[in-house]
């Protein structure tokens, strides 16, 4: 008896086992050359990275770097407890950066609705399906193909100045110095700010190159709403308005979310549109030499200057360029994290599920 | 109870998994940068130590080395077309020359990626480094300091039997090849910015100077009235100019003055730089602490320089409303604007002093006067500035001087062999003062005909050299080698030299904007710009 117990147990631990590694073997398997490329490329890199941000790390000479407390953070955030020597020079850094970082930011506020609206707007319109609507969606997304170095050539020629033949300004009869001028000056306090003319183009190129992404993800989405909802909100008399926000918005939350969440992400880490067209400038003379110095320099540029533009940052600020970059996750996350929770699935289905069980249980 | 156990288990192993990878990096690190420091021996300071060269010179009876196995060298170049068509030829020259003793192998990269490229294969590749470097002077100190050369004065002589008379090189060019008082590269050549004018309208409306014969200013009086009398008579409507453009109508009309400007906006850096050393200042200096302390916003030169052009721009006298530079003074609405040197006998010399001039032509209205008048019908004359920047204060023995940089060859620290050194210096001796052994002409001279004045007394002062600066008009606008006032030796050159560049930049920038720029604006732009270079400065050596 006692044997045979002993058979059972095997036989079931054994089932058991093949039956575990049926389910997570062949997953493991597939999932393998994604978790090590994370392992690799993420993760070493992310605490490397946090390593760094708290050491005085040469790019030269890296295995001779020590800890230094939280200095990089202190240039960042409290610039002026670094010492006499390198304070002036930390709240400048620390100016660069929060202005930087504010580029980013507003940039991002102003980008991301009309990003994620525009092609909304265009996609239903594209899915109502007039007379060459194939040709419309094409030249929609055509902007997506051209490289950003192609797209920065045709905006600089748009928007040079008069006297090197910009074509808007040849068109116009104009002579507005887009890559020079303020658009428009403010003071808060202390601080003064200067809105640079050049964040125009930047804005315009970015809006032209990155309809087409978000386009095509809401056109996807929009062809997988049944058809039976529209027939159905025909039959209950609803205007068009009212389809598109009770039909075909909740249609496509996921689409929306999607776009949104990559848009936010995507212009909080603008660099490359900026690069082409002004390259961070113009320049304010007083932060100059500092990384991100420029009136359209963003948050990236402020770490691309240290770590890769500028030889001389890179070889001894490589720390500070890792602290600023942690500072950017943490601060993207909490963006990225705030619009999760604006957008989070409220379970209507349960809701609507439980008062029709309620009312079962009462009839 | 098991399950946890496992999850320990497996918890470990994930985490050891990535420690080791943590410090697998840190460990190759560790590696490069403990060997870097092995290195270092026996010298006080380790950017003169040469104890990393194996001493495996071969020499001969009279102590000069021999190289009887071929030696290979690898060097990158930042010479770029159209002149690295003479460079090339003359590396296959000294290849051809040295057969099966030394072979030179050049990689052309161009100037906007060699010091980039340069810097992130010293800092991470060190493997890949050439054996030596062709680059900008000014550079010299940079790496110098970061330990990347070798300093040649330790090499030359007795270790390696290369001898050089560094008499004969100007002194004023092969300061930027010296560092903490060592040479750590051996110089080639100068150049610098020109300005361009044309000297037919000048004469044309009698604004030359002695007596209209002379139409090329040479002090900063001279250079203001000149810009003065052009706009005055543009608004007179007396000025005549003419398009020298080929094909065109050259009759002489009254300019137009609502595109006229005498000269287009002057350059950053450059001339910049130039007013600087001509009123005997200096980009940084060393201070009690050894500290590098920005100076060259306290220079009075140098802020006159662009005050001036706050003036001439906002008075009309300077400006980019006649379209492009070039443009605007082929068709004869801009007088002055200056380039680098290579385009002035490379394209504008072929563009502007055209054959249709100099010969009478009713079609395209060229009189026979004009014709037959030397200045008239070559209308492009090119020149360096000559005291166009200096003050009436400024120093006797700089106010004629102008920036220029050069070329230079310095010994990277990737080589670990002397004998690859005497290689390096013989072929770089060959190079600079070495002759042709068929013509006896310096193959310096051959290089320098491609538009760079030598940086060495004996190539200046030789028949062949005269010879081709007669023909040259870059060479001939240059000048004398002893007028150009390279780099000063600078650790933090591309820091402090870009601060400098910004600051007349920012200035230019100011001016072109709605706003416009007055001179107290200017000079607020050149504080805050040096300002915020001492700052970076700061920062840059903050583990100093």
């Amino acid at each position: 008896m006692d044997k045979m117990n002993t058979l059972e147990k095997y036989a079931l631990r054994s089932s058991r086992t093949k039956t575990e590694f049926k389910r997570y073997g062949t997953a493991l398997l597939f999932l393998a050359p994604f978790i090590l490329s994370f392992i690799l490329f993420f993760i070493v890199p992310l605490i490397y990275g946090v390593r760094i941000s708290f050491m005085n790390f040469k790019f030269s000479s890296p295995g001779t770097a020590s800890y230094n407390g939280a200095q990089w953070y202190k240039f960042i955030f409290a610039p002026q407890s670094v010492g006499d020597k390198l304070s002036k020079a930390a709240t400048n850094a620390s100016a660069a950066f929060w202005r930087s970082f504010m580029h980013s930011f507003i940039f991002a506020l102003i980008m991301v609705p009309l990003a994620v609206l525009v092609p909304l707007g265009l996609a239903i319109l594209v899915n109502i399906k007039p007379p060459g609507y194939k040709i419309f969606r094409a030249l929609i997304y055509m902007p997506s193909i051209v490289p950003l170095t192609a797209a920065g050539t045709i905006f600089s020629m748009l928007f040079l100045d008069r006297s090197q033949h910009g074509l808007l300004n040849e068109i116009l009869g104009t002579d507005i110095k887009w890559f020079v001028d303020s658009w428009f000056k403010f003071t808060i306090g202390n601080f003064n700010g200067d809105v640079a003319l050049a964040w125009i183009p930047i804005f315009l190129m970015c809006f032209w190159g990155g309809w087409g992404g978000n386009f095509i993800i809401l056109s996807a989405g929009l062809q997988n709403i049944p058809k039976s909802l529209y027939e159905a909100s025909d039959i209950d008399g609803a205007s068009p308005m009212k389809r598109v926000m009770a039909v075909t918005i909740p249609g496509i939350k996921g689409q929306l979310v999607l776009c949104l969440f990559t848009t936010i992400i995507g212009y909080l880490g603008l660099y490359g549109q900026n690069y082409v067209l002004s390259n961070g400038g113009p320049v304010i003379p007083a932060l100059s030499s500092m990384p991100g110095g420029g009136k359209t320099s963003t948050i990236m540029y402020f770490i691309q200057d240290i770590v890769a533009n500028r030889p001389t940052f890179k070889d001894t600020l490589y720390g500070l360029g890792a602290a600023a970059s942690i500072v950017y996750a943490i601060l993207v996350g909490i963006i990225s994290g705030i619009q999760m929770w604006a957008t989070r699935d409220r379970k209507p289905g349960n809701r609507n599920s439980e008062a029709y069980a309620k009312w079962a249980r009462i009839n | 109870m098991l399950t946890r156990k496992k999850l320990i288990i497996r918890s470990s192993l994930v985490f050891t998994a990535l420690l080791s990878l943590v410090s697998c990096g840190g460990g190759n690190e560790d590696a490069s940068g403990g060997n870097s420091g092995t290195q270092i021996v026996d010298d006080s300071d380790p950017i003169l130590d040469i104890s990393t060269l194996a001493d495996d010179v071969v020499k001969d009876e009279n102590g000069a080395p021999e190289f009887n196995e071929q030696i290979n060298l690898k060097a990158w170049c930042v010479i770029g077309d159209p002149d690295k068509q003479t460079y090339v030829k003359l590396i296959q020259k000294f290849n051809d020359e040295f057969l099966g003793q030394i072979h030179i192998d050049v990689t052309y990269v161009g100037h906007y990626d060699f010091y980039g490229n340069l810097d992130t294969t010293w800092q991470n590749e060190k493997e890949g480094m050439p054996d030596f470097l062709v680059m900008h002077n000014e550079k010299t100190a940079q790496y110098a300091d970061q330990g990347m050369l070798y300093p040649i004065d330790k090499l030359l002589g007795d270790p390696t039997g290369v001898s050089m008379d560094f008499s004969q090189a100007y002194d004023n060019i092969n300061r930027a090849s010296q560092y903490a008082g060592h040479q750590f590269a051996i110089p080639m050549d100068a150049h610098g910015f020109l300005t361009y004018f044309r000297q037919d309208i000048i004469k044309k409306n009698g604004l030359g100077f002695d007596d209209n014969t002379r139409f090329i200013p040479n002090s900063r009086a001279e250079y203001q009235t000149l810009l003065e009398k052009l706009l005055e008579k543009a608004k007179a409507g007396t000025l005549m100019v003419r398009n020298i453009n080929k094909a065109e109508d050259h009759s002489w009309k009254p300019a137009d003055v609502s595109t006229f400007v005498p000269e287009f906006m002057q350059s950053t850096d450059p001339d910049g730089l130039s007013s600087l050393y001509a009123n005997g200042g200096s980009m940084a200096v060393k201070d009690e602490n050894g500290d590098i302390k920005v100076t060259f916003q306290d220079n009075e030169g140098f802020r006159t320089y662009v005050t001036d052009q706050v003036e001439r721009y906002n008075n009309g006298l300077m400006g980019d409303k006649c379209g492009t530079n070039t443009e605007g003074f082929g068709n004869g609405s801009c007088v002055m604007f200056n380039e680098g040197p290579w385009w002035a006998s490379s394209q504008y010399s072929l563009a502007w002093n055209l054959p249709e001039l100099t010969a009478a032509n009713a079609e395209l209205n060229v009189s026979a006067e004009d014709a037959a008048d030397p200045v008239i019908s070559k209308p492009f004359a090119a020149a360096h500035a000559d005291g166009w920047w200096s003050l009436d204060d400024a120093p006797e023995a700089t106010r004629r001087k102008w920036y220029g940089n050069g070329h230079a060859v310095s010994i990277t620290r990737h080589v670990d062999s002397m004998q690859k050194v005497a290689a390096i210096l013989s072929f770089t001796n060959w190079f600079v003062q070495g002759k042709d052994a068929s013509t006896g002409e310096y193959n310096l001279a051959e290089w320098n005909n491609s538009g760079h004045i030598p940086a060495w007394k004996n190539v200046y002062e030789s028949e062949e050299y005269k010879r081709y600066c007669e023909k040259n008009v870059t060479l001939k606008a240059l000048g004398d080698p002893a007028d150009i006032m390279a780099m000063e030796s600078l650790r933090d050159e591309t820091l402090i030299f870009n601060a400098l560049s910004t600051a007349v930049f920012a200035t230019h920038e100011a001016l072109k904007s709605s706003e416009g720029c007055s001179k107290e604006r200017a000079l607020r732009i050149i504080a805050e710009t040096a300002q915020s270079a001492q700052e970076a400065i700061d920062m840059a050596h903050i583990f100093d």
